[in-house]
């Protein structure tokens, strides 16, 4: 099973190579599931056309009882894609990282792994590894490799050196390692050389590397990934590069 | 007196106490209490809490990780025979905000192995609600811990705020105690009762059945005194669990070991009682003889305990 984590700096299109990933699973054939760690719950959201998924921590809240189907608190995106997203507190208050905590629980008491049988879980991880909840998808049992997505600006890289140093203080025999960077071009100038800097001083490989593109906002004003909208443009093609690439290495490993 | 009563707070005062309605009257007859009251242990009974119950494993010792403030409630303990075995790590508020604690724990589980003339047979981390939040691995605190003392090192939570979820800490303690199980051979005519951390009554049915059963060996973690004996638990063939705070335990036993369960409802019916039991009977691949035994057994059984009933009502007048 191929488990990632994706962090990076705020903004800078953890959501949209998260999605666009595994929408590129998918149409290779993968079953996929794609849980979004962040409160403002818009993580799959272009996976499914638009229309947000229930976060559990809003289920949790609304109805004050813990769901007992994995079918309330997930809906079934492009490609097959089962979407979850955790949520988080009401803003300002409560506690975003233990929201992720329950969440993560919750699904290993509905045996979601065992029931959905996935080939691919992506987890998209809300900026920086701030407290222990934002580090739990890198915990034994949840992502085994780590994406940091960055561009060439000075913040971004900033903040992937960060998450870098964050997944290696954890590093021993059954945490996350840091599978590499997804360079998400912000067309900054000398980009690919600040990126292939960092890289290089953090002895990171740059795994993926995703264009400005048009067409990502083209196709996210109608809730789809490029992907699902146009599979042989340039963007689209690049992540089925990586998806394919780390197919590969997971059969390799196997 | 047959029919169901009830008052409410308001209605009684009103009467005034020479006005107590009869029913309340417990020395004027027999008070019907529900199963539900029967189930219900009050803290203040000092039964087993979370931390009493995490000392289960023969030779173990506790490390509490706490605020004073939360940790001092376990003192009640020591006058139970627990002073021995029971050590504090006290947090600020430093310590929970930076993460400092959590490398304290280990140096923490070192000094207490030293401090002992013995070496413990494990070493259970207990961590309080306050930790709920950070979102700490135990598990990865507790490897290190086992690094650092080559004691094996299990976590137990008390989370008092996941009280009402479906995995309650009386329920995660019970998997905790039993994790230090290894797989071995297992023994067709033995088993294990899960349930609770006291032992069965020694005149309790349940033995005469299984033993009736063709079963030669019944253990219990509660009757372990040794940690050999402990790990004998793993022969077992199967587990009957009676305490459904005990399934969660029993479930992680049955992945990890390949040990089954079957569990028992409590019930306070003698003809649900003796109905589950021959449901039980049912279900043991046994040569027909024992199971005919045990269910001969279980009908003696009931026919006793009928006739006990019968002596308690007569004596109660009812
Ligand atoms: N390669 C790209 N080309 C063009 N636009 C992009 C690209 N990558 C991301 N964007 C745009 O940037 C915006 C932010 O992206 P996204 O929501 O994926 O970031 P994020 O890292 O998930 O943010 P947050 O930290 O808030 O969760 C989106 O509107 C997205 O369309
Ligand atoms: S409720 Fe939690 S924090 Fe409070 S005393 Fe009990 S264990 Fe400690
Ligand atoms: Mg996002």
């Amino acid at each position: 099973m191929i488990k990632l984590a994706i962090y990076g700096k705020g903004g800078i299109g953890k959501s949209t190579c998260t999605a666009n990933l595994a929408a590129a699973f998918a149409s290779l054939g993968k079953r996929v599931i794609q849980i979004g760690c962040d409160p403002k719950a818009d993580s799959t959201i272009n996976l499914l056309g638009g229309t947000p998924v229930t976060p559990v921590m809003d289920y949790m809240r609304d109805r004050d009882e813990e769901p007992t189907s994995i079918e309330e608190i997930s809906q079934v995106g492009y490609g097959g894609i089962l979407c979850i997203e955790t949520g988080g507190p009401t803003p300002g208050l409560g506690c975003a990282g233990r929201g992720i905590i329950t969440t993560f629980s919750l699904l290993e008491e509905l045996e979601l792994f065992e029931k959905f049988k996935p080939d691919v879980v992506l987890y998209d991880v809300l900026g920086d590894v701030v407290c222990g909840g934002f580090a739990a998808p890198i915990r034994e049992g949840y992502a085994d490799k780590v994406l940091i997505v960055t561009s060439g600006e000075k913040m971004a890289l900033y903040a992937a050196n960060n998450i870098n140093k964050a997944v290696k203080n954890f590093e021993d025999r059954s945490y996350a390692k840091v599978r590499g960077i997804i360079m998400n071009r912000r067309a900054v100038e000398n980009e690919e050389e600040k990126v292939r800097a960092f890289a290089e001083s953090a002895g990171l490989d740059i795994a993926a590397d995703i264009p400005r593109s048009a067409d990502i906002i083209k196709y996210e004003d109608m809730g789809k990934t490029v992907i699902e909208g146009d599979p042989e443009c340039e963007t689209a093609q690049r992540f089925m590069e990586l998806a394919k690439k780390l197919i590969a290495e997971d059969e390799a490993n196997d | 007196m047959t029919d169901a009563f009830y008052i409410t707070a308001a209605e009684l005062a009103d009467r005034g106490f020479d006005n107590t309605p009869d029913e309340l009257m417990s020395h004027r007859h027999m008070i019907y209490s529900s199963p539900a009251t029967l189930d219900f242990n009050s803290p203040g009974a000092k039964g087993f809490g979370v931390k009493r119950a995490g000392l289960a494993i023969p030779g173990s010792v506790m490390l509490l990780v706490a605020p004073g403030c939360c940790g001092r409630n376990t003192a009640l303990l020591n006058e139970l025979g627990y002073n021995e075995r029971f050590f504090y790590l006290l947090l600020d508020d430093t310590d929970i905000v930076t993460g400092r604690h959590l490398t304290k724990i280990p140096k923490a589980c070192k000094e207490v192995c030293d401090s002992l003339d013995y070496t413990p047979t494990a070493v259970m981390i207990c961590i309080t609600c306050v930790d709920a939040l950070l979102g700490t691995d135990m598990e990865r605190v507790c490897r290190k811990c086992e690094d650092e003392t080559g004691v094996p090192t299990v976590p137990a939570y008390m989370y008092a705020l996941t009280r009402e979820k479906r995995l309650p800490p009386m329920a995660g303690v019970r998997k905790s105690v039993y994790s230090l199980l290894e797989p071995q051979k297992r023994i067709s005519s033995e088993c294990n009762i899960m349930g609770y951390f006291s032992h069965v009554h020694d005149d309790c049915e349940l033995y005469d059945l299984l033993h009736s059963a063709g079963i030669k060996k019944v253990r219990e973690l509660a009757r372990c005194e040794t940690i050999e004996q402990y790990h004998e638990l793993s022969r077992a063939n199967f587990n009957l669990v009676i305490n459904p705070e005990a399934r969660y335990a029993a479930q992680d036993l049955e992945k990890r070991l390949g040990i089954p369960f079957i569990e028992l409802t409590r019930m306070y019916r003698i003809d649900k009682i003796h109905n589950q039991y021959r449901l039980l009977g049912r279900h043991w691949v046994l040569c027909s003889t024992t199971a005919s035994t045990a269910a001969r057994r279980s009908g003696q059984w009931r026919t006793s305990t009928e006739n006990s009933v019968r002596c308690v009502l007569r004596w109660a007048n009812v």
